[in-house]
């Protein structure tokens, strides 16, 4: 079987491509050692459901959080509400000045007419899912398949699906959320151990692994303002890589092969023929 | 890592199912199997490595471009088909395949 040298140059074309493609792969593998830290300020237009976000209020002069409650929510028992949006709050005098979040009306409108929240005694919490998928775009779901928002989402450029949920609704969204195929990639956790409702991702993905806080600031010209803070860590990603990468190069090397059997039996059948 | 695993390997089972599908549908009679073969082992070589690509940030087009040309040539070379055809064949298995991951 000879090899023109046409083929021969497609042959080295191939296993040239093969050879870039994994030695992209490896480069980007190296993560440096230590955590990188990185601060970034989203805004996210949340379309429809941008009404159940909460609200900045600043405080003022003479202010208690249960004269807040009862001016901004109707009822002065609702400072736990107030108190689970801003955690640092708790067992301090509230300084002028000073910017809050405020349930949003429309989501405690939403917590009374269904009674969970309230029955629970938990406020009114709001969450955000993520999970990795989707090549180019982030989508930005309430409730099942109800498309609000596509859009980037700072580093997590093809990091996937964020979501945003009321806790009321948590329980619905997670069956629903839980039968999809692909959720398994993030963890998720939700803390309110920070001066914001945050969700904290750990998201390991092929080549690294990043722990991300999404702080809700509240709505500004109807935008979600969300704050990502991401650390990257050094390790998980290349032992990840270190296992898919030889996988996904043995099974191109495979198909590699493959075609160059192709085209030599290809070869072959056309000298037979002549 | 068994999740991502898993996911890897279906998406790349579903690629090559519908991809040599569609090849054998386009297939003309007396080189189906031929371009059966080419099409599976093209995808087994396009497939991992538009995906260690896209690992690195690679945009989504620029991919799919790179796997629409490389199939291409390879359909040229391994099947024998016309320079033309191989280009089409090519477009719109992957261009039917991209839009599964979408739809995904």
């Amino acid at each position: 079987m000879i090899m023109t040298s046409r083929k021969k140059m497609l042959t080295a074309a191939l296993l040239g491509l093969a050879v870039l493609f994994a030695n992209a792969g490896i480069r980007a593998d190296i993560i440096p050692h230590g955590r990188k830290v990185i601060d970034n300020e989203s805004r996210i237009d949340l379309g429809p459901f941008a009404r159940y976000a909460p609200r900045p209020y600043k405080i003022r002069k003479g202010d208690t959080l249960a004269k807040v409650a009862e001016n901004h929510l109707g009822d002065a028992k609702r400072v736990h509400e107030i108190l689970a949006l801003n955690p640092t709050l708790a067992g301090k005098e509230l300084t002028a000045g000073t910017e809050i979040l405020l349930p949003s009306p429309h989501m405690v409108h939403a917590c009374r007419s269904s009674g969970d929240s309230r029955k629970a005694g938990k406020p009114p919490l709001y969450y955000f899912f993520l999970y990795g998928k989707s090549f180019f775009k982030d989508r930005y779901y309430w409730g099942p398949k109800v498309l609000v928002h596509k859009g980037k989402l700072g580093y997590l450029k093809f990091g996937g699906r964020v979501f945003a949920v009321p806790h009321d609704k948590v329980k619905d969204f997670l069956a629903w959320y839980g039968r999809k195929p692909r959720p398994k990639q993030a963890k998720w956790l939700i803390s309110t151990d920070i001066p914001r409702p945050t969700l904290i991702v750990d998201s390991t993905s092929r080549t690294s692994k990043v722990i991300s806080w999404y702080s809700v600031h509240g709505i500004k010209d109807g935008k979600i303002v969300i704050s990502l803070k991401e650390q990257q860590f050094d390790g998980t990603g290349r032992k990840i890589a270190g296992f898919m990468n030889p996988l996904m190069l043995s099974l191109a090397a495979i198909g590699l092969v493959g075609l160059v059997i192709q085209i030599l039996r290809r070869r072959q059948a056309a000298l037979d023929h002549a | 890592m068994t999740a991502m695993t898993d996911a890897y390997a279906l998406a790349l089972l579903l690629t090559v199912l519908v991809e040599c599908l569609l090849a054998l549908a386009f297939a003309r009679r007396g080189e189906r199997l031929r371009l059966l073969a080419v099409a599976f082992f093209l995808n087994l070589l396009t497939h991992p490595l538009a995906n260690l690509a896209s690992g690195q940030e690679f945009s989504f087009l620029v991919v799919e471009v790179a796997v629409i040309a490389i199939e291409a040539v390879g359909y040229r070379v391994a099947a024998g088909s016309t320079w033309r055809r191989s280009a089409g064949l090519s477009l719109v298995l992957n261009t039917v395949t991209a839009a599964m991951s979408f739809a995904f």
